[in-house]
């Protein structure tokens, strides 16, 4: 058995998760019982908390976004089922324990005097009136509700709008940054892309024009394809009718210099390796 | 009024995710994407794998922001621990570590060093990284692993060849000098 110091020598490894299993228990034991070591040990891991900033922000894809709403609501839809059958076979065995109970004649009511027919119905015009009350109040308060998370996402869209802009312009101007412009192949001749990455971190941006419209089922995916190495996937983009499309993603080690980019169509949600048609390609990058 | 005092607070925005609030959830995953993602696809390396862990993160804060304790930590802390935890997770289950560690190793130099001209990271990301150059190269050697590598000190040890006493030390060292460096700026880093 270790000692509050020993235990308390060990909360920082545990805050990283980085002590063997059998420590990791023993101090989890610990921390059930000492209040201290318990807030220590929450203090530990806001600071351990902050070394995820030392990561790059990055940007998942938008249909994620998406996929994380509809599964949310799949799970909410999935529980009220089965709240719904619990109540009903609540209901059910309800019904089944009013059989075993034997039926008693009713007694008669007693007749109210006056007094009480009066304070009953004063009662209940306070309890209408407070109901009344409590339902414009609730209103209120979801419409405030609406409200503020109407402006709680405006402000988050303004807020990723400014740092979509300040990244295209950092990638576009920074000294470690790379440009390489991208043709359309005998597939789209008219379009044409450039693709600006950070040589330094791999953040990319790539603007294309003039490609067609993916068939149903189909995508764009870039690809970065060092020399004399076999193609790197890249991420997995759709042009909008103009022909315009816009991708954030990031440049594998291997594949910021002396790389070739290209974009083939592939399946929606994209392949390992190109299968597809190339329908824009660089040389190399400048 | 300011746009940092007119949204919600993370604690707000949980208890509406524990009613069931949707946009609720919406407006936490636009909030905190950025960092979650680049923290996982930090850790995995996969874009694929790393949307896989934050769509896993998202809907268990989902089910389970009703259990939230506010006295135990900030949500913020709660949700990069998840994250760090699945993203751990799946890395030791994909058993990729080894590999993994070698890239993160020789990435993280040219990050520091880019941090000081990057006017794309946050004021708090420059905070936390000019903190973690104030260390010493081994107790930030150690950290990183610990943190994005999620090898224990055991292996850490075995690792660099040092013996786990050192390798403990150098931990605990290092995080009580991270933790004086940002002072009260932890209070403000989400």
């Amino acid at each position: 058995m270790l000692s509050h110091d020993e235990y308390k020598e060990m909360l920082v490894a545990h805050a990283f998760d980085a002590l063997e299993t059998a420590e990791a228990r023993a101090i989890d034991e610990h921390l059930i019982n000492c209040v201290e070591c318990r807030d220590d040990f929450d203090a530990w891991k806001e600071t351990a908390g902050s070394l995820a900033f030392v990561a790059e922000p990055s940007n998942p894809s938008n249909e994620l976004r998406v996929r994380v709403l509809k599964n949310a609501r799949a799970i909410s839809s999935s529980a009220q089922r089965q709240q719904e059958r619990s109540f009903d076979s609540n209901t059910n065995r309800s019904s089944e324990d009013v059989f075993n109970v034997i039926a008693m004649p009713k007694r008669a009511s007693r007749a109210f005097s006056s007094s009480a027919w009066f304070g009953a119905i004063a009662a209940s015009l306070i309890i209408a009136l407070l109901m009344v009350s409590l339902l414009v109040m609730w209103q209120r308060k979801r419409a405030a509700e609406a409200e503020m998370a109407r402006l709680s996402n405006q402000y988050s869209e303004t807020q990723q709008e400014l740092t979509r802009l300040r990244e295209e312009k950092w990638l576009f101007t920074a000294a470690s940054a790379r440009v390489s412009s991208l043709a359309g192949t005998e597939m789209a001749k008219d379009a044409h892309a450039m693709l600006a990455y950070d040589d330094v971190t791999g953040r990319a941006m790539l603007v294309a024009n003039g490609l067609p419209q993916a068939p149903a089922g189909k995508a764009y995916q870039l690809w970065f394809i060092p020399q004399g190495k076999a193609p790197m996937p890249g991420g997995v983009f759709s042009a909008d009718a103009a022909g315009h499309a816009e991708l954030r993603d990031i440049v594998p080690p291997e594949g910021r210099s002396s790389a070739v980019f290209a974009v083939t169509l592939e399946r929606v949600g994209g392949v390992p390796s190109p299968e597809g048609k190339a329908y824009l390609q660089s040389n190399a990058s400048s | 009024m300011h746009p940092e005092q007119a949204q919600f607070s993370d604690f707000e925005v949980l208890s509406a995710i524990a009613r069931g609030d949707e946009q609720a959830l919406a407006s936490l995953y636009d909030r905190y994407r950025l960092i979650l993602f680049g923290l996982i696809l930090r850790i995995l390396h996969s874009r694929s794998d790393a949307e896989d862990v934050l769509q896993e993160v998202f809907l268990q804060v989902w089910q389970k922001a009703k259990d939230f304790d506010e006295s135990r930590g900030r949500p913020f802390t709660w949700l990069v621990t998840l994250a760090r935890s699945r993203a751990i997770d799946r890395l030791r289950s994909l058993g990729a570590r080894d590999r993994l560690a070698d890239g993160v190793a020789r990435e993280f130099a040219g990050e520091i060093g880019d941090a000081v001209t990057d006017a794309i990271l946050s004021e708090r990301s420059k905070v936390v990284r000019g903190a973690l150059m104030e260390l010493s190269e081994d107790q930030r050697e150690v950290l990183l692993l610990a943190y994005f590598d999620g090898f224990t000190q055991s292996e850490i040890a075995k690792r660099l060849g040092a013996p786990l006493g050192t390798v403990k030390t150098r931990m605990r060292s290092g995080m009580i000098k991270l933790r004086e460096l940002l002072g009260d700026e932890l209070k403000l880093l989400r």
